[in-house]
C-alpha cells in the first residue's frame, strides 16, 4: 500500500514563487484600478493568469495628455491622432469586461464630427452604471471652440434607450420615473467641457439623476437659462464656466454647497441656499460687473470661502464698494496683473474680512514687465486672524513686493507666506517652455532675496 | 474571556488577542459576526486563515486607526499618513500578501486600499519584464501568443 503524502506544514515562500498571481481576482483588479488605463493594459502581457485581469478595472480614463502636447507642437498630426484616439476608446470599449464603473473619462480635441463614436461612448458608461462621467473636449486640450463645431451632449438618446424597454417588462412595478435609465441612477457627478447642453438637458440631469453631486459645464454654446431649485435635489457643486449665451441663472430653494460661476454678465438670482458656503465668480470683462455683490446677497454674509476674478482690474476696483464679510475665513482673488501697476488696493477687501483665515493672490500675466519706483505702503491695520497668506504668479515686481511686505507689517497672526512664483498662463506650445523655465528661476531668486531677510520670526516662508 | 469593551480574537494557530471593540469593528466582518450574535462578543472570534503574525500587523494597523477616527486631535492626519507609510515600507513580499488576503477577508477597507496602492505603486513606470522580476511572475506564454498579444494590445494609444 503507498503511502499517504503528509501535509505539508512550511509555507511557501514568496520570494520564488508567484504569490501575487495567487491573490484572488478582485484583489489583483483592485491593484490594476489604481494605475494608468496604460499602465494597466500592459500587465495582460505578463503572463496566461494575467492576460484579460486589466480588462475588469473599476475605471476608464482616456488621459492622453503626451498627445496632446505633440499636436500643440505639430498642429498638422490632430486629424491623425483623432482617429487613434477614438480607435483606441473603442477598441477598449470592446474588451472591457467589468459590470460597473467608477469613472469613465474623455479628454481629447473631439468636436461634432466624431459624434456617433461618442455618443456610444456615453451610452457604453451608462449601461455600465457610471458613477463619474467626464467628457473633455476642449480644443487642443486647453480651449474653448465655436459652440457651432462643439459636440452635442445625447440626452434624448439616454431617455429613450433602455427605459422603455424596461417598461415593457414590469410595466406595474416601475413608476412614473420609469424612463430613467439605470445607469443615470448611479450618477454622481458629471463634467462637459466643450460640449454643448441645452436647457432641457440640465433639466434632464437634475430631475433624473438621484443621486447626481457635481454637475459641471463648461463652454456650451446651448446653455441660456439655468434653474437650479428645490430641495431634494441632492446636487452640491455646480459650475458653470465659459457658456456665453447664458442669460440668466437662478438658485433658490435648495441645498447647494458651491457654486462656481465665470462668464459673461448675467442676470444671477440666489435666495435661500442654506448650505451654500462657497461661491467663485467672474461676469464680464472686468469680472464684476452687474454689480455681483447685490446680485449675491442672499448668500453673501453666510459664505465661508470666496473667489472674485478680476481680471481688468483698473476698470473697476475703485468703484468696487466690497461689503463687510465677517463669517469669511477664505479670500481667492485671481487678478490680471498686467502691468507693474500697484495691488495694494486689494488689501481694502481683506480689511472688509475681520475673520479671514486664509488669503490667496493669483496673480495673470503674459510676460513680466517691471517698473521701476519707489515701494508704496498701504494704511496699517492688524488683522487678527489672518493665518496663512498666498501669492501666486509672483515675479519680484514692486507691485508683487509691496504687497509681500504689506502682510508681513500687517498680519499679526501670520504663521505661513506660500509664494508660488509659477507662470499661471499655462499653455501646451512647448517652444516657450525653456524661456518660462529660466523667468520662474529669476522669480524665485528674486523672491529668495526679498522676502528670506524681512520675515519675522515664528513665520514660515514657502517658496514653491 | 475578555472584559466588557474588549473581544478576543483566536489566530488560525491558537494565537489569542485581547483587543478594544473598537479596533476590532475596523473589521466589517468582525463587526457584522458581532452585531448579529452576542454571544461573540462574549467569547472568542476564531479568525480563520489568518497566523498570530498577521494578526498581529492587522491589529497594530487598527488600533492606530480606530484611535485616530476618535478623536482627530490626538493624531493628526499627517501622523497617519507617515503611520501608513512607514507600516507598508517594512512589510516583506510575503506579509504583504497574506495581509492583502486577511485584510479582504475581514473587510478592513482603509488597509486593503493601502495595500493595493502598496502594489500598484511597486508596478507603476515599469517594463513587464521588470514586474516579473519583482514578484516571481512566470510567463507561460507561448512565443506565438506573445506575438498575437503584442499585435492586439488593445489598451495601447
Amino acid at each position: 500500500m503507498r503511502k499517504r503524502p503528509r501535509l505539508k506544514e512550511h509555507k511557501v515562500s514568496c520570494y520564488n514563487e508567484d504569490c501575487i498571481s495567487s491573490l484572488p481576482d478582485d484583489i489583483i483588479v483592485s491593484i490594476l484600478s489604481r494605475l494608468s488605463l496604460k499602465e494597466a493594459g500592459l500587465t495582460s502581457c505578463l503572463s496566461r493568469r494575467w492576460r484579460y485581469l486589466w480588462t475588469n478595472i473599476t475605471g476608464l480614463d482616456f488621459d492622453a495628455d503626451d498627445k496632446l502636447n505633440k499636436i500643440a507642437a505639430e498642429p498638422k498630426l490632430k486629424s491623425s491622432e483623432r482617429s487613434k484616439y477614438i480607435n483606441w476608446v473603442n477598441r477598449v470599449i470592446r474588451n472591457y469586461r467589468g459590470l460597473t464603473l467608477e469613472v469613465f473619462r474623455i479628454c481629447f480635441d473631439l468636436e461634432k464630427g466624431s459624434k456617433s463614436a461618442i455618443d456610444n461612448w456615453v451610452k457604453f458608461a451608462i449601461a455600465k452604471r457610471v458613477q463619474r462621467l467626464e467628457l473633455d473636449l476642449l480644443e487642443n486640450g486647453e480651449t474653448l471652440r465655436q459652440p457651432l463645431r462643439n459636440y452635442t451632449f445625447p440626452y434624448k438618446l439616454l431617455s429613450q434607450s433602455k427605459g422603455s424597454s424596461l417598461k415593457h417588462l414590469c410595466p406595474n412595478i416601475l413608476g412614473k420615473h420609469s424612463c430613467t435609465p439605470i445607469g443615470l441612477k448611479t450618477l454622481k457627478a458629471l463634467s462637459l467641457k466643450c460640449v454643448n447642453v441645452s436647457d432641457e438637458a440640465l433639466q434632464y440631469f437634475l430631475s433624473n439623476c438621484p443621486v447626481l453631486q457635481c454637475l459641471s459645464i463648461h463652454g456650451s454654446g446651448d446653455l441660456t437659462n439655468v434653474k437650479v431649485t428645490g430641495m431634494s435635489l441632492t446636487l452640491k457643486y455646480l459650475e458653470i464656466i465659459f457658456c456665453l449665451g447664458v442669460k440668466t441663472i437662478e438658485i433658490h430653494d435648495t441645498n447647494l454647497v458651491s457654486f462656481s460661476y465665470l462668464g459673461a454678465n448675467i442676470n444671477l438670482i440666489i435666495n435661500n441656499v442654506p448650505m451654500l458656503d462657497e461661491v467663485s465668480i467672474g461676469e464680464g470683462y472686468s469680472g464684476l460687473e452687474n454689480d455681483v455683490f447685490s446680485q449675491l446677497s442672499g448668500c453673501l454674509y453666510q459664505l465661508q470661502i470666496l473667489t472674485l476674478d478680476i481680471y481688468r482690474p483698473e476698470e473697476n476696483i475703485k468703484m468696487l464698494a466690497f461689503p463687510e464679510l465677517p463669517n469669511l475665513k477664505q479670500l481667492i482673488l485671481k487678478v490680471g496683473a498686467w502691468d507693474d501697476d500697484c495691488l495694494l488696493e486689494f488689501t481694502s477687501l481683506v480689511r472688509a474680512c475681520p475673520n479671514l483665515y486664509r488669503f490667496v493672490l493669483q496673480l495673470i500675466w503674459m510676460s513680466p514687465s517691471k517698473r521701476r519706483r519707489k515701494i508704496r505702503r498701504a494704511a496699517k491695520c492688524p488683522h487678527q486672524y489672518l493665518k496663512l497668506v498666498e501669492i501666486v504668479g509672483y515675479y519680484g515686481r514692486t507691485s508683487d513686493d509691496e504687497l509681500a511686505m504689506y502682510f508681513i507689517e500687517n498680519a499679526v497672526a501670520l504663521q505661513k507666506i506660500v509664494i508660488d512664483p509659477r507662470h499661471q498662463i499655462l499653455e501646451r506650445t512647448p517652444i516657450r517652455n525653456d524661456q518660462i523655465k529660466q523667468e520662474e528661476a529669476t522669480a524665485r531668486n528674486t523672491a529668495k532675496k526679498q522676502l528670506e531677510a524681512r520675515r519675522p520670526p515664528g513665520v514660515e516662508l514657502v517658496i514653491l | 474571556m475578555a472584559s466588557k469593551g474588549n473581544l478576543t480574537l483566536k489566530s488560525c494557530n491558537g494565537k489569542e488577542f485581547i483587543v478594544e471593540e473598537k479596533v476590532a469593528v475596523m473589521s466589517t466582518t468582525i463587526k457584522n459576526m458581532v452585531d448579529v450574535d452576542d454571544s461573540f462578543a462574549q467569547g472568542v472570534i476564531p479568525i480563520i486563515g489568518v497566523d498570530g503574525k498577521i494578526l498581529a500587523k492587522l491589529i497594530e494597523y487598527c488600533k492606530e486607526h480606530a484611535e485616530a477616527d476618535e478623536d482627530e486631535e490626538v493624531k493628526s492626519e499627517e501622523y497617519l499618513k507617515k503611520f501608513d507609510e512607514k507600516f507598508v515600507d517594512e512589510l516583506n513580499l510575503n506579509d504583504l500578501y497574506d495581509l492583502l488576503k486577511a485584510s479582504n477577508y475581514l473587510e478592513i477597507t482603509k488597509l486593503l486600499n493601502l495595500l493595493c496602492q502598496k502594489v500598484a505603486s511597486m508596478i507603476k513606470g515599469k517594463k513587464p519584464e521588470e514586474i516579473r522580476r519583482i514578484f516571481n511572475i512566470k510567463n507561460d506564454f507561448t512565443p506565438e501568443e506573445e506575438e498575437e498579444i503584442n499585435r492586439q494590445n488593445p489598451w495601447a494609444f
